[in-house]
């Protein structure tokens, strides 16, 4: 399911249901569109019905126009979309191959499907075709590799080796959309000498035409990437935050999470680089260096609905540079130690502790200080929650497929 | 195609076209004002080349090469006017981002100098300035006394290298494990991460 699942939208074990529901809408899509006759699938072969032409091309440019405005909005991340590697040998045999079946058998491997589920027997006989075609290219497959495997070009895009801008690539092909669709038109009235007063009783396909090629005249102008996106933080507020310090969490806080780790769970989120991390962290901590701080992997760590999240580092500084670039991109609640790990040791360990004072916070403080040093000093600083058994954070990584195809 | 399924197509594609409009309004209108990008501002930050050291300033001090920026002081009036780097305009932290303060920092272009009491309240001001599109940004690394005292003062190079980051003890002495008096580090627990493998793949 794409990029919903790795962004977390979805339940990655509603997978296969997905698959289903997607797969039930083109094979009705493929129906509706008369796919399951194969008379109309061989005409784009003799020029009398082009549907197959018209369907395909609108689909692509639909879905083109589609993807490349939702990558634009941030709702789609390009860099999870599967792109088909470039095998130019295996495409250019398998689609001869593929386009000669076609004429002859007049289905592809998908219309096949719908045609003998409704009961057409040459699309059944197509399909046990299509499995013996499997089975060879199986049995055989060592003749076949080098064949198969050549000419490896990787996941190359058509506008790179054209040399133009991918949105420019994007309109050039709706406009060859639309100039095939009127072609294709021309020829098959030709072919079928369809009579004057049908070719006027057709309907004007104006509307549809200017908004395809609106939408490709305003992909080309439209940056690559908006600069701000709606669900950022905007400075002002991020501004006010700080100045009023409500980003702070402070030392005595932290050190009562770390004693009482039940009571009142703190997140703790190390922002230094993984050698810092490795040296000495605070216990319990999980390293997010600051360079990936923006990570989607890490997004539900930062997230936590039921824990405080407090980043930190050596001082506040690398941790204010960390919350700064999080709480921007959204991320709410979000905290830094107030003097980091040399203010935390300067304040617990170093100071001298008041603990008889007429003022009685700074008596209470005195004292908690001074438990608190104790209590590091003499090693009980592990997380009380031990008890019930390490927390598992899941993250989802994604693997970039070697080969793939259909 | 007849005139109901011309229709449909018509329709659809308006229902297709006022969305796409919909959405790009909403993130004009609702998009804050940034002039850079997220991921490149960290880029930028991530880089740690704006905190200018006080080796660093100290060469710049020489070779007057502090006229470039246009130096600016983060902290209140009050500590502004009993003193401050010379040459340098006083805009208090809360104010940065008011129209008056933004022109008054473009004086000497896009370059400008920060520095405050508080060295995390200056790279906190940098990370601003960068997202609003001012591209030569530098900070002061340690806060404004300390560089009076080690720079402006007379030069104490025992401070050349020093920043707020840097590490001030030797943390594993204070955190020990079992027993207590030996020192030994403390092995800490973090959290299990178990990566999910997700393979993206392809078909037709």
């Amino acid at each position: 399911m794409g990029p919903l699942i790795p962004q977390g939208f979805v339940n990655a074990d509603l997978n296969l249901f997905f698959a289903f529901i997607i797969g039930l809408g083109f094979g009705y899509v493929l129906e509706q569109a008369g796919f399951s006759s194969s008379r109309k699938l061989a005409g784009v072969f003799y020029s009398y019905d082009f549907v197959v032409l018209r369907v395909f091309f609108t689909a692509a440019i639909t879905a083109m126009t589609g993807l490349l405005f939702f990558g634009y909005l941030g709702w789609i991340d390009w860099d999870l979309l599967y792109i088909n590697p470039t095998y130019l040998w295996s495409a250019i045999i398998g689609g001869a191959i593929m386009g000669f079946g076609f004429i002859l058998g007049g289905f592809c491997p998908g219309t096949s499907l719908t045609a003998a589920v409704i009961g057409k027997i040459d699309a059944m006989v197509f399909i046990g075709g299509m499995f013996i075609g499997i089975f060879i290219f199986g049995e055989f497959y060592n003749a076949f590799q080098s064949i198969y495997t050549g000419a490896f070009l990787g996941n190359v895009f058509v506008y790179d080796t054209l040399g133009i801008s991918r949105d420019g690539f994007a309109m050039l092909l709706i406009v060859v959309a639309l100039a095939a669709f009127i072609i294709t038109q021309r020829i098959e009235d030709k072919v079928n000498k369809t009579p004057d007063l049908e070719k006027k009783a057709r309907p004007s396909y104006w509307i549809p035409s200017a908004v395809l090629i609106a939408g490709g005249l305003l992909l080309l102008l439209l940056p690559s990437q908006p600069r701000s996106g709606w669900h950022e933080v905007s400075p002002d507020k991020i501004l006010t935050t700080m100045s009023n310090q409500h980003h702070l969490t402070g030392i005595d806080e932290v050190a009562y999470s770390l004693i009482n780790g039940k009571d009142r769970p703190v997140m703790l989120v190390d922002v230094r680089s993984a050698e810092d991390y490795a040296r000495f962290a605070l216990p319990g901590a999980v390293n997010i260096p600051l360079h990936q701080i923006l990570d989607h992997r890490y997004e539900n760590i930062l997230r936590s609905p039921d824990q405080k999240v407090v980043l930190y580092s050596n001082s506040n500084t690398l941790a204010t540079e960390a919350w700064m670039v999080a709480t921007r991109a959204g991320i709410e609640n979000l905290t830094l130690l107030d003097g980091g790990l040399n203010g935390f040791v300067q304040t617990i360990f170093q100071e001298e502790h008041i603990t008889d004072s007429y003022n009685l916070n700074v008596e209470h403080q005195g004292r908690f200080r001074e438990k608190a040093r104790n209590y590091f000093l003499s090693g009980k600083a592990v997380p009380k929650t031990e008890s019930v058994g390490t927390p598992v954070i899941k993250l989802i990584e994604i693997e970039k497929p070697v080969q793939g195809g259909c | 195609m007849n005139k109901i399924q011309a229709n449909i197509l018509k329709n659809a594609t308006l229902l297709f076209a006022i969305v796409g409009i919909m959405a790009l309004l909403v993130q004009w209108i609702a998009a804050p004002d940034y002039k850079a990008e997220n991921e490149a501002v960290l880029s930028t930050i991530a880089n740690d080349d704006q905190k200018i050291l006080p080796l660093q300033l100290h060469e710049m001090i020489t070779t007057n090469q502090l006229a470039n920026y246009t130096l600016v002081d983060l902290r209140s009036s009050h500590l502004f006017n009993v003193g401050t780097l010379s040459g340098a305009i006083n805009i208090p932290f809360a104010d940065l981002l008011k129209k008056g303060s933004l022109k008054q920092m473009k004086k000497h272009g896009n370059s400008v100098l920060l520095f405050s009491d508080d060295e995390s309240q200056a790279v906190a001001a940098a990370v601003l300035l960068i997202s609003k599109g001012f591209d030569d940004v530098k900070t002061l690394a340690n806060d404004y006394d300390y560089i009076k005292k080690n720079v402006l003062e007379t030069f104490d190079p025992a401070s050349a290298f020093s920043k707020s980051e840097k590490a001030r003890f030797d943390y594993n002495r204070f955190f020990r494990t079992g027993g207590g008096a030996d020192g030994a580090p403390v092995r800490t627990q973090p959290k299990i991460i178990q990566t999910e493998i997700v393979k993206t793949q392809g078909g037709c």
